[in-house]
């Protein structure tokens, strides 16, 4: 939001303060200030009003005239000028030596000085409005001035001098701060310097009050429309907008209108009270203001020419059954202020700002004075505003409109506003901020910022907040916040906090995950959550995506895994190595849902921490010795044991293991698996298996991708920790075994026979080879490791296990042993 | 006695023939041919040696016996001698044939990298618990109660509204939280005070993606609640987390703003790194950069977890890890964490 730093300087003296030193201080104190700019151009006097007394040719040149100029009662300067469209008689703008105005042809700094032009003394320059910065249209000619006599300053008539703008983040807690009076009495309360009030007494205009008409007003519902205030101005001719009015609101860029909309506009801008002004003469004259919800298709042309079609969401004003305005929003085209607008009804009003929200978003249509309601005008500011308006109307229009009249303010609804008393505690005060105020101190903070102060103790303060916060000040740790805010956070000295004892910390598998990929070479990467929509129909849905690509929550991380690996495919990446830590999300058990939702603290979804990864390629650097490269055949086994060697890391027993064919759509029928951990019950951990031939043929690509999914919750449960034991010093014998099987005997299977019918003193079994003999049977070596840790194994003690391996092996296999 | 001198002759004439051969050896295993010649059992000594029986003399035994060992020992010392200079001498050749370009590269896999979003969480982690703060997780998918209600988010906030939270079909409550702070309640109600806690997670909002934007995106959210808690240990605990996480002494400057947990409520804007508040691009030509939101736990909250908070006051704090690591890393764009491109995580 713009602030123009000369009216803020209305109400509060800055003459001592620069536009960046009170940036900077707002900045400090709560109103960030985003950007200072200026407005206009620097200018600088003396610039006067002239009249031309006379014009003579010059003698040495054709395109160029001499001019003698009256700038005082009894000062005349010779003045050289090359425009045309002056006549004796005029009066227009002089640039004294000194003075500093625009270049025209390139909006440089001319400094005017006393020179000689062709032989011919100029004591100064007659400026085109363009000169002095400003945006007339007829910006070739010198600038002929109405209503002015010699000698007038017009640095400040028409107000040349620079001005610099705020531009200040609106606080959605302050409403009171959304206008340059707001803006300027909290500038007051930081720098402890006096506010200086609006003008809005109307005694001195009491002739022309008079009760030309009466008004009435109907409230609907209070709730919506708390207070609603409305006054007439009749007699009123068309007449500009005053220049200062003007200047002042293009420089926060609103746009001038006419006199009556400008004036409204201004005290918008200056009071923070949104006004409209209905054009008396267009109402069908029954002085009927009712203020109410819409009717189903209810229609109103809005002053942007747009037609709208109303209902009970929106609050209007209606003259009996015709809608005047959106209220709050926008008013009708129908009784919009024109130029033979000769009757003016204004209001000045409070609406519920939840009323204006949904009334503005129904719509699709908001207004600075939407913007303002919605966050909540100020009761108590509804009729000064109102007299501040007809007072700006009285004070630039009487002189050409002498016949203004005005009427009495007509009201419905309450204007009080429950005061609140808030009892603040010193010893609360000082131990939440950590200072030694007293309460005279305190006192004088909260006088500063409006607050009265019922009483005081002690210990104890009982303050009453100003009415233009009481929306924002409603408990004393409302009133703490303010004292620190305006003692200043930077005065408040630092403390160093106490250490208290630590939680019991869970050992992070997570952390440990991630280390044991990251050193097999993968990247970690980091997918978004939200993933488009899928066939799955138990995924959750967000009600209001951003797009079809952030639609549901990610059930598995494999969707995403494998759109960075067509990112980087893309990317001309030959060796893909990557794995993602993260939550994936399912609803917990559909059969609970309908009791569990009604419970507003828990959601029945299921986070679980998962890791998948995925390899394509190699990601050895190039490798000069030319080793020979493994198959595709591999990429599933070299996973695998990665996956084996991380769920080793994370303290699972591998022998626990075990794998099984599966469906994914994702992956290879013949080469996926799921695997599952065997401790008291078999649990699922995840799955791995090669991408499915399908995206292979889709990405084209040269190797095969293979990826694994791992369930980091249920590892966490299966855990096991850590434990010594001692080790053996007797000698480790190692016998091999081969075995030829039939191929659809799984090996898992065969292994875990060889575990189970061997006694405790097989310490570990291995394969070590295997080589297809025919299409139907595979030969497998396996090397077993046996170890007693009291004794040293005997020959014949191994070869009896031995054989009762293979005893046991051919009675439940068709196995043949070499 | 021409049997004696005989013998004592052939004996020497042996260790001379045996030492003569001896100089033409220059290899290790004609070296234990050698040894097997004169020292084996079957050697042409040990065949002479047999004879010695015969002598009768115990004298002349005595003496040729002596001399014997004599030469056998002299020969083995020899042998050792060989042995000992043949295989340095092996060694020698070994290491003058096998020299290799010992500047070509190492044959080594790829070092994987972590993600920078990871680094800074860490970097984070570990720095607040230094100073005593214990990580704890929350929940992503959220209810209005935790994400809103007992945050003292009036039912009317802005922040409740569908443009900036996105909620699901799991049920009305049920929404994807937009801030960690939900991680403060839940950690309240589960434990006693005193606390002190940090939690960094995944949190959603509703924006458009752009440079500076993304629906997704993670904060740090600390807590501390014990009796006498003030706003100068806040100022205290934040200026040290930006020295220890910026490495370096940064100034800081703590402003009035609101949220609706916290009271008195400050946005932390520091130093910028990169130009001293003198204004670059990074800082927007401000010279500050704003790091963090916080502020005393407002006592609304604190009585909504119920008596056992009572008398105690807090301080509470969040920032946005993407942030962060925008600055620290000089990243000038949030997509680049989740398009994932290996060229940039590679450069972590
Ligand atoms: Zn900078």
């Amino acid at each position: 939001m713009k602030f123009s730093y000369s009216w803020l300087n209305d109400f509060v003296n800055l003459s001592n303060i620069s536009p960046q030193s009170l940036a900077d201080k707002l900045t400090n104190y709560a109103f960030e200030v985003e950007e200072v700019s200026t407005y206009g151009a620097n200018i600088v006097g003396p610039i006067i009003a002239g009249k031309i007394l006379e014009i003579n040719p010059h003698p040495n040149a054709d395109k160029i005239r001499l001019t003698k100029v009256q700038i005082s009662d009894t000062e005349i300067r010779d003045i050289v000028c090359g425009a045309w469209n002056i006549e004796v008689g005029n009066v227009v703008p002089v640039a004294l030596p000194g003075a500093l105005v625009l270049n025209r042809h390139d909006n440089s700094v001319l400094p005017i000085k006393k020179s000689k032009i062709r032989g011919q003394t100029s004591d100064g320059m007659l400026c085109s409005a363009a000169e002095l910065g400003l945006n007339n249209n007829d910006s070739n000619g010198i600038y002929i001035l109405d209503n002015f006599y010699p000698g007038q300053n017009l640095i400040e008539k028409l107000y040349l001098n620079q001005d610099f703008i705020l531009h200040i983040e609106p606080r959605s807690n302050r409403p009171d701060a959304l206008s340059h009076f707001g803006m300027a009495r909290e500038i007051a309360a930081i720098y402890d310097f006096p506010l200086i009030e609006p003008q809005t007494n109307l005694d001195e205009f009491k002739q022309h009050c008079e009760n030309f008409l009466k008004l009435n007003i109907i409230i609907e519902n209070l709730d919506d429309c708390p207070y609603f205030l409305l006054a007439a101005l009749k007699n009123f001719k068309a007449l500009p907008s005053p220049l200062k009015i003007q200047r002042r609101l293009e420089s926060i860029g609103v746009r001038s209108i006419n006199f009556i909309v400008d004036i409204t506009n201004y005290v918008l801008h200056e009071m923070g009270q949104p006004m409209h002004a209905y054009d008396y003469n267009k109402l069908n004259q029954n002085n009927n203001f009712i203020v109410r919800k819409g009717l189903p298709n209810e229609v109103i042309t809005a002053i942007d020419n747009r037609e709208k079609i109303l209902d009970s969401t929106n609050l209007i004003i209606a003259n009996d059954s015709i809608p005047l305005g959106i209220a709050g929003i926008m008013g009708g085209k129908d009784s919009e202020i024109s130029d033979t607008t000769n009757t003016i009804v204004l209001e000045s009003a409070t609406f519920n700002a939840k009323t204006i929200r949904h009334s503005s978003r129904k719509l699709g249509l908001s207004s600075d004075s939407s913007l303002r309601f919605e966050r909540g005008v100020i009761k108590a500011n509804n009729l000064i505003s109102l007299q501040r308006a007809i007072y700006l109307i009285l004070n630039y229009g009487l002189a050409q409109n002498p016949d203004l009249k005005y009427s009495s303010v007509f009201a419905q609804g309450n204007s009080e506003s429950d005061l609140v008393e808030l009892t603040v505690n010193l010893i609360k005060i000082n131990s939440t901020l950590g200072l030694a105020l007293t309460i005279v101190q305190v006192s004088n903070i909260l006088m500063r910022l409006g607050f009265k102060i019922v009483s005081t103790d002690n210990n104890e303060l009982v303050v009453t907040p100003p009415n233009y916060r009481l929306k924002d000040i409603t408990s004393p740790i409302d009133v703490i916040e303010e004292i620190a805010r305006l003692y200043g956070y930077e005065n408040i000295p630092i403390n160093k906090a106490d250490s208290i004892d630590s939680l019991p910390s869970n050992t992070n598998i997570s952390n440990l995950a991630n280390s044991v990929l990251v050193g097999y070479g993968f990247n970690e990467i980091w997918t978004s959550s939200l993933i488009p929509k899928n066939i799955s129909a138990n995924s959750i849905r967000v009600l209001n995506p951003i797009s079809r690509d952030h639609e549901v929550l990610r059930e598995s991380l494999i969707p995403g895994l494998i759109e960075v690996f067509k990112y980087n495919l893309d990317r001309q990446y030959k060796d893909i190595w990557i794995f993602e830590n993260a939550f994936t999300y399912t609803i917990k058990d559909n059969n609970n849902s309908s009791t569990q939702s009604l419970n507003p603290k828990t959601t029945n979804v299921q986070e679980t921490r998962m890791l998948s990864a995925l390899i394509y390629g190699n990601n050895e650097n190039s490798n000069w010795l030319a080793h020979t490269k493994e198959t595709d055949y591999c990429a599933y086994f070299r996973l695998k044991g990665i996956l084996e060697n991380v769920l080793t890391n994370l303290g699972m027993d591998l022998n626990l293991i075990t794998y099984e064919i599966i469906n994914h759509p994702q992956l290879h029928p013949g080469r996926s698996a799921k695997f599952a951990y065997n401790a008291d019950i078999k649990t699922d951990l995840g799955i791995i298996g090669e991408l499915h031939p399908q995206i292979n043929h889709k990405f084209n690509l040269k190797n095969r991708a293979c990826i694994f999914e791992l369930d980091l919750n249920k590892c966490e449960q299966y855990q096991a920790k850590a434990k010594f034991k001692s080790i053996a010093v007797t000698p480790v014998v190692s016998r091999d075994i081969t075995i030829d099987v039939l191929k659809n005997i799984l090996q898992q299977d065969l292994k875990s026979a060889i575990i189970n019918y061997a006694d405790s003193k097989l310490i570990n079994c291995e394969l070590t080879s295997l080589y297809h003999l025919n299409e139907n049977t595979t030969s497998l070596t396996y090397r077993l490791n046996f170890q007693d840790p009291n004794t040293t194994l005997t020959a014949i003690e191994i070869d009896s296990i031995i054989d009762l391996i293979k005893l046991n092996l051919s009675k439940n296999y068709q196995v043949t042993f070499r | 006695m021409v049997f004696n001198e005989n013998f004592e002759i052939e004996l020497n004439n042996i260790k001379n023939e045996a030492l003569t051969k001896l100089t033409d050896i220059n290899k290790i295993d004609l070296l234990e041919i050698w040894k097997q010649e004169y020292l084996g059992r079957k050697s042409k000594f040990n065949d002479l040696l047999k004879l010695l029986g015969k002598i009768d003399s115990i004298e002349q035994k005595k003496s040729i016996g002596e001399l014997a060992n004599t030469i056998k020992e002299t020969l083995n010392q020899s042998y050792e001698n060989y042995q000992q200079s043949l295989s340095e001498l092996e060694i020698t050749k070994q290491i003058e044939t096998e020299s290799i370009d010992i500047t070509l590269p190492g044959l080594n896999r790829k070092s994987g990298h972590y993600h920078p979003l990871s680094l800074i969480c860490q970097r984070i982690g570990n720095i607040f618990q230094g100073m005593g703060f214990n990580q704890v997780f929350g929940p992503e998918i959220e209810t209005n109660y935790y994400n809103f209600d007992a945050l003292n988010i009036d039912f009317d906030h802005p922040a409740r509204d569908e443009q900036d939270t996105f909620y699901t079909n799991v049920a009305p409550h049920v929404l994807l939280r937009s801030q960690t702070s939900t991680v403060q309640i839940r950690a309240m109600e589960k434990t006693n005070p005193p606390l002190k806690i940090i939690s960094i997670g995944r949190v959603y909002r509703n924006e458009e993606i752009n440079a500076r934007k993304y629906p997704i995106f993670h904060q740090v959210e600390g807590l501390y609640v014990n009796k006498n808690v003030n706003f100068g240990q806040l100022k205290w605990t934040l200026q040290k987390f930006i020295n220890l996480f910026f490495e370096r002494d940064l100034k800081t400057r703590f402003r009035p703003d609101f949220f609706p947990f916290t009271e008195p409520s400050a946005e932390v804007d520091c130093e910028c790194p990169f130009c001293e508040t003198q204004g670059c691009k990074t800082c927007g030509y401000k010279g500050w950069l704003e790091i963090l939101g916080c502020g005393m736990v407002h006592p609304n909250v604190l009585k909504n977890i119920g008596p056992n908070y009572e008398n105690y006051e807090g301080f509470a704090f969040g920032m946005g890890v993407e942030r962060l690591a925008m600055i620290k890393f000089g990243i000038n764009d949030i997509r680049y964490f989740y398009n994932n491109d290996i060229r940039f995580i590679e450069q972590f």
